[in-house]
């Protein structure tokens, strides 16, 4: 991904490029921070003012490393920062506990969407056939352990069909992003 | 211990559905190879990632950024506001400045500058000005025109030597002054001709549309008003024999000439010299006293002077003779000189 020339559609207040970025990380930085926050509703509103300032305070805007750093980053400090607002208001003690234990191993979140559904495909390969199939029935497909016990009395081959039917519907479920090269072109 | 079974289980663990019992196995088959470490280590990271996963599938960014989208114009119209609000704070002294040199600008015209400028149109040729006040006036030939650099005071004076026609500009507080000599004219917006020609003996008015007011001496109380001239009068003012005669003319005919046309109506034949001689700076003479009964109408434009010879030699019973110049004693030639002699 050619990350300056991301940065530099923010800067220059390119809707494309920001829609583009917004859509692309969106679900992940919001994940992040609800596993920081453990409140979906200050993840959203952490996440969209970090997108608005990015917006509007678009000349303001350096990045030292990547731009995914750079809003992992952000998102962390600013749902920290809730936190501690959050624990001075309600003395909430075991939230910062909570809050520093993670901050410790955070980088292992620092996902997009569609980067962590790449990474669980990965990981599902390697896995011993029936194993994989477990956790596809189980995880994709919501089965109680009974219900998956049941299935696993099929034959084989089917079962096979079935995974790749799932993983294929695990790619489905992605926002059609839109390649960042053809957004190069576009604006070109 | 069945390896397939493991498998079978191992996702589960995660999930902390796992029996005691189950889960104490899959610790056992996790120790007891790298190969079942590896396994157990991808699995955990599989479901971890799958959870993280189905945290994410919660938030819709399509709905999020229409969100964020409002936010943003929220923020851009207040900050518009904001501008809006500091632009009518800086805004408003210009007003008031501006509204200050505005009323003031007619105190800027007082400024005194009583440095006289003088305009001129040579002979034969016509021109045109615009005065500081913003009044035209054309100038005939010969014709010269003085005024100050700035009509500071109550009044706004000019001197006229020869002919010219003014257009006014409106200023009731401030009377239009044109000195001619003895007759002086009192104008506050309006268009008329006035001619002073110094070698005619005559002074002429001609008022085109408003009014004007005739006087004689300095202006202001001590002034001798004669008289207050309607549209389509002529004043004619003899010097020599200081009388002053009103008559109804044919306006037009007195001030063709600032648009480049010669115009004669029931002009009689020593009319119509004068004017030729102004209008081509030539001098013609008339031979033989009973031309002046003959009177021409004509309009001339384009047409030089030898073809308007040729025409009035046409209505009239009379023959031209062109004198070749001659050089004067300072070096310049004469005016072409011509002679009309009656047949």
């Amino acid at each position: 991904m050619d990350e300056s020339f991301l940065i530099n559609g923010i800067k220059s207040q390119n809707k494309i490029v920001f829609d583009f970025i917004f859509h692309y990380y969106y679900s992940g930085l919001c994940a992040f921070s609800e596993k920081i926050t453990g409140n979906e509703e200050a993840a959203e509103d952490i996440v969209q003012d970090l997108f608005v300032t990015l917006w509007t305070k678009n000349e303001q805007f350096i990045i030292s490393s990547s731009l995914k750093n750079y809003l992992f980053t952000s998102v962390k400090n600013r749902s920290l920062d809730f936190i501690k607002r959050e624990k001075t208001k309600a003395k909430k003690i075991n939230v910062l506990a909570n809050s520093t234990d993670l901050a410790e191993n955070l980088s292992t979140y620092w996902f997009a969407e569609s980067e962590l559904t790449r990474v669980i495909e990965d990981c599902l390969q390697k896995l011993p056939p029936r194993c994989r199939e477990i956790f596809v029935l189980s995880r994709f497909e919501g089965l109680k352990n009974q219900e998956i016990a049941d299935k696993l009395e099929i034959s084989k081959r089917t079962v096979e069909l079935q995974i790749s039917n799932a993983l294929k519907s695990l790619r489905c479920k992605l926002k059609p992003f839109l390649p960042i090269f053809l957004i190069y072109f576009l604006l070109k | 211990m069945n390896k397939s079974e493991i498998e079978e289980i191992l996702p589960l663990y995660f999930d902390g559905n796992l029996s005691e019992k189950d889960k104490l196995k899959v610790e056992v088959w996790k120790e007891s190879s790298d190969k079942n470490q590896k396994i157990f280590k991808e699995s955990e990271k599989a479901w971890q990632g799958i959870t993280l996963l189905q945290t994410m599938k919660k938030y819709d960014s399509e709905k999020a950024l229409q969100q964020v989208n409002a936010k943003i114009e929220r923020q851009n119209k207040n900050i518009l506001t904001i501008i809006q609000k500091i632009a009518a704070i800086l805004i408003l002294p210009l007003i008031i400045s501006t509204l200050y040199f505005a009323l003031k600008k007619q105190d800027i015209s007082a400024v005194k500058d009583d440095r006289l400028f003088t305009v001129t149109s040579p002979a034969g040729m016509r021109s045109e000005y615009i005065l500081p006040d913003g009044t035209k006036v054309y100038l005939n030939s010969k014709t010269s025109l003085s005024f100050p650099a700035t009509f500071s005071g109550n009044l706004r004076n000019v001197t006229l030597h020869g002919e010219a026609y003014f257009e006014v500009a409106e200023n009731k507080k401030k009377p239009f002054i044109v000195n001619t000599g003895k007759i002086n004219i009192e104008v506050t917006g309006t268009q008329f001709k006035a001619s002073n020609y110094s070698n005619e003996n005559l002074t002429e008015i001609v008022l085109v549309s408003g009014s004007i007011n005739l006087f004689s001496g300095k202006y202001g109380k001590s002034k001798e008003n004669i008289i207050r001239l309607k549209p389509g009068e002529k004043a004619n003012y003899i010097v020599s024999q200081d009388r002053i005669s009103i008559e109804n003319v044919d306006v037009d005919k007195y001030i063709s000439w600032k648009d480049g046309i010669l115009m004669f109506r029931n002009d009689p034949m020593p009319q119509v010299v004068k004017r030729l001689n102004h209008w081509f700076n030539v001098d013609i003479k008339l031979t033989g006293n009973d031309l002046t009964d003959y009177v021409y109408t004509g309009t001339f434009e384009d047409e030089s002077l030898n073809q308007i010879l040729d025409l009035l030699k046409i209505s009239a019973p009379i023959e031209y003779k062109i004198i070749k110049r001659h050089k004067k004693n300072d070096q310049t030639f004469s005016k072409m000189e011509i002679e009309i002699i009656q047949k």
